[in-house]
């Protein structure tokens, strides 16, 4: 009976605490291999942490947002060069600063920029993410809800941590998504001339506050 | 016999054949702790070694947390200031030369028996500029409770300067300031570099690798903490704030999951600090204005009205970052000519020219950092030479070069030095004044060349009565790192 309860027990670490604990520590590792038939268990003598290289991490943000157009591209290289002074140099957690973060969020938010202008010119089939935003408002849309609905949003929160994460949202999350909607046009009065800024806005925030998030730097 | 192989590895792959190893081994071995705790037991940590500048850098309720407020600012004088001038230079054991020339470095003569104050600590020459600019401020550095303290000290971490001179400590500073978090540097005056009639120093701000954004004027430095930017430019201020909030939020979700990791809790609270504090930031970017602030306008004797191309607007404005916590150091790049010139030069005499300019360029920031009660470590560094003798620039070992550091540590908040100093000021190995190599018990700074450095470093963290030893660097012993604290008691 014990037995049983120890591999439960294990199925429930390995699925839960390991599993996010081996995706911030992949990296590369001294690893000493015994070979089969030892009874000595395969051993990691030492590891360094997979450091986070913030240069990757931009190509990895526009590979993994699928952005294909150059001159988005490039402007995401623009502005990363323009802040690169701020980011982490050595691209170790340590060097995660309120500085580094306050550039990582720009950059962020420009690689959101391209993602929300790839998104608003495709149909809402064809998009990855933002499926039911309403990024061509006609002039009667004047509400949040009829740009960018709760569940229009909700689903979004899910794809945006599948896109940069890897994982789907939970309810709290998405719930939090739905929050900050609201909050990024707090005070404002939406209009026939805004709306279509007002909806991007919401996907620009939503989008970079995710690929700002914890999970989505550190690789 | 086993192979090591260097390889990318997937740890959750090791640890399912460990544990599976471990199972079929002993089926009963685990609770919770024991295996979080014997997974992690093969992986090297990453050491998370808190500088002063990751101290400094942390958000305000950290720093309100840990009570750290000093700031550090890097006064550049390429081309060799002669702070020998200032300081007067002793014999090992703190006895004024008795050969030699104090001369040659503008003071009168041998024997100096008179004219010298160790009111500051180190002795200087009561007759110079320095001392007497810290004369005219001290009394009103005193009645707001702070307390200005000089030291200073020969270092070997220099080359002639006659060549570029890349081994400076200024860099070092602000590299580890820059790496830690600062959001730039700033730099007065852009120096007049490879000026063989002044040094040729390499400027701090030229340096490769050290080249963190610099703000000449008002406007770039406002920039620099904008975060209306790219695809942000255009988004109100409750957007960016919702943005920061929800990045807070999934970030703190994930703060537990990733505290289990090696490394990953020092990560998990420096992406919450950063995050509030970008939030904290957003909400409130009102560009800061120098101008506005009564207590800069007092210090560089400006106005609203002043033009923000006026000099003295981007110095406040750097100031004004430093003193609230935005850049926990700032770099202040004079001209250069501050050459001894074997005392040819004018304006090296310690009593008139340049050496004005120096203390110029200090007097606001004392005086502003005094009035917004934070502490304040400034060092003062020069490149070349600053030798006693003429023409024989001092050897340490066989190299042509000796110059010092002079460090002024405005101290705040019942903050107090001890009388004995160790640095306490230039000491030399003979009557001459001459080379310094061989009395590095007492001058510990001329024992490592990064030993200067680190003197900065553990001088602020020891301001602050923090235990020293603990922040030693890993090239650094405790012991040594702990001998550098000039406020060591």
């Amino acid at each position: 009976m014990s037995s049983i309860i120890s591999i439960l027990v294990l199925i429930l670490l390995t699925s839960t605490g390991c599993k996010i604990e081996s995706k911030f520590l992949d990296g590369i590792a001294q690893r000493e291999i015994s070979g089969r038939g030892n009874n000595n268990p395969p051993r990691v003598i030492s590891a360094v942490k997979a450091p986070l290289r913030f240069r990757s991490l931009v190509e990895s943000w526009i590979r993994q947002a699928d952005i294909t157009n150059n001159t988005d591209i490039n402007n995401i290289y623009m502005q990363f060069n323009a802040l690169k002074n701020q980011l982490p140099q050595e691209g170790t957690a340590t060097e995660l600063t309120s500085s580094g973060f306050q550039a990582l969020f720009v950059v962020a938010g420009q690689v959101c920029g391209a993602l929300k202008n790839k998104e608003a010119a495709l149909t809402a089939q064809n998009r990855q993410v933002f499926k039911n935003f309403n990024f061509t408002p006609n002039a009667t849309l004047l509400t949040r809800e009829a740009l960018a609905s709760d569940q229009a949003i909700r689903d979004a929160a899910n794809n945006l941590l599948l896109v940069f994460v890897g994982r789907s949202a939970s309810e709290a999350e998405k719930t939090e998504f739905v929050r900050a909607a609201a909050q990024v046009l707090f005070g404002v009065s939406i209009t026939a001339q805004n709306n279509t800024k007002a909806v991007s806005d919401i996907a620009v925030v939503l989008c970079t506050a995710v690929v700002s998030s914890i999970e989505a730097i550190s690789i | 016999m086993s192979i090591i192989i260097k390889t990318p590895v997937n740890l959750k792959e090791v640890k399912r054949e460990w544990l599976a190893h471990q199972l079929k081994k002993n089926p009963h071995f685990h609770s919770r702790r024991e295996f979080l705790g014997q997974s992690a037991a093969g992986v090297t940590a990453l050491t998370f070694m808190p500088t002063i500048f990751s101290l400094m850098t942390k958000t305000h309720s950290a720093q309100a947390a840990v009570g750290f407020n000093a700031r550090a600012v890097v006064l550049n004088c390429p081309g060799g200031l002669t702070i020998t001038s200032e300081v007067v230079p002793q014999t090992v054991n703190g006895a004024f030369l008795t050969a030699g020339s104090y001369s040659t470095s503008g003071m009168p003569g041998q024997n100096l028996t008179t004219g010298v104050s160790t009111k500051y600590g180190a002795p200087m020459w009561t007759a110079s500029l320095f001392f007497q600019g810290l004369e005219q401020i001290n009394a009103q550095i005193e009645s707001l409770g702070g307390k200005i303290y000089v030291a200073a000290g020969f270092h070997s971490n220099s080359q002639d300067d006659s060549t570029n001179n890349p081994i400076g400590v200024a860099p070092h500073i602000v590299s580890a300031a820059m790496q830690a978090g600062a959001k730039f540097r700033v730099a007065g005056t852009q120096l007049n570099s490879n000026n063989a009639n002044g040094g040729r120093a390499q400027p701090s701000v030229d340096f490769p690798g050290v080249r963190p954004a610099v703000a000449t004027t008002l406007a770039q430095a406002q920039d620099l903490l904008s975060v209306k930017k790219s695809a942000l430019a255009a988004m109100s201020t409750d957007a960016l704030v919702a943005g920061a909030s929800l990045a807070e939020k999934l970030t703190q979700g994930a703060t537990q999951r990733f505290q289990a990791m090696t490394g990953g809790r020092q990560l998990a609270e420096l992406t919450r600090a950063a995050n509030a504090d970008l939030k904290t930031n957003v909400a409130n970017e009102n560009p800061l204005d120098p101008r506005t602030s009564t207590v800069l306008q007092s210090a560089y004797g400006i106005t609203p009205s002043t033009a923000v191309t006026d000099p003295r607007v981007a110095m406040a404005a750097s100031l004004q970052f430093l003193l609230n916590g935005i850049s926990p150091v700032m770099v202040a790049q004079l001209q250069a000519n501050f050459d001894y010139h074997d005392g040819t030069d004018g304006w090296a005499n310690p009593t008139t020219g340049q050496h004005a300019l120096v203390f110029n360029t200090l007097k606001p920031m004392l005086l502003a950092a005094a009035q917004s009660r934070v502490s304040l470590g400034v060092y003062v560094q020069t490149d070349g030479a600053s030798s006693m003798a003429r023409d024989q620039k001092r050897s340490i070992g066989d190299a042509n070069q000796i110059h010092g550091a002079l460090y002024i540590y405005l101290c705040m908040n019942n903050e107090q030095a001890p009388s004995r100093f160790q640095l306490g000021g230039f000491r030399s190995n003979d009557n001459a004044g001459g080379s310094a190599d061989t009395d590095t018990n007492v001058n510990i700074l001329q024992r490592n060349p990064a030993n200067e450095a680190h003197a900065f470093m553990a001088s602020l963290l020891g301001m602050q009565n923090y235990k020293v030893a603990d922040y030693a660097p890993p090239n650094t012993s405790r012991d040594v790192f702990e001998q550098l604290n000039i406020f060591n008691r």
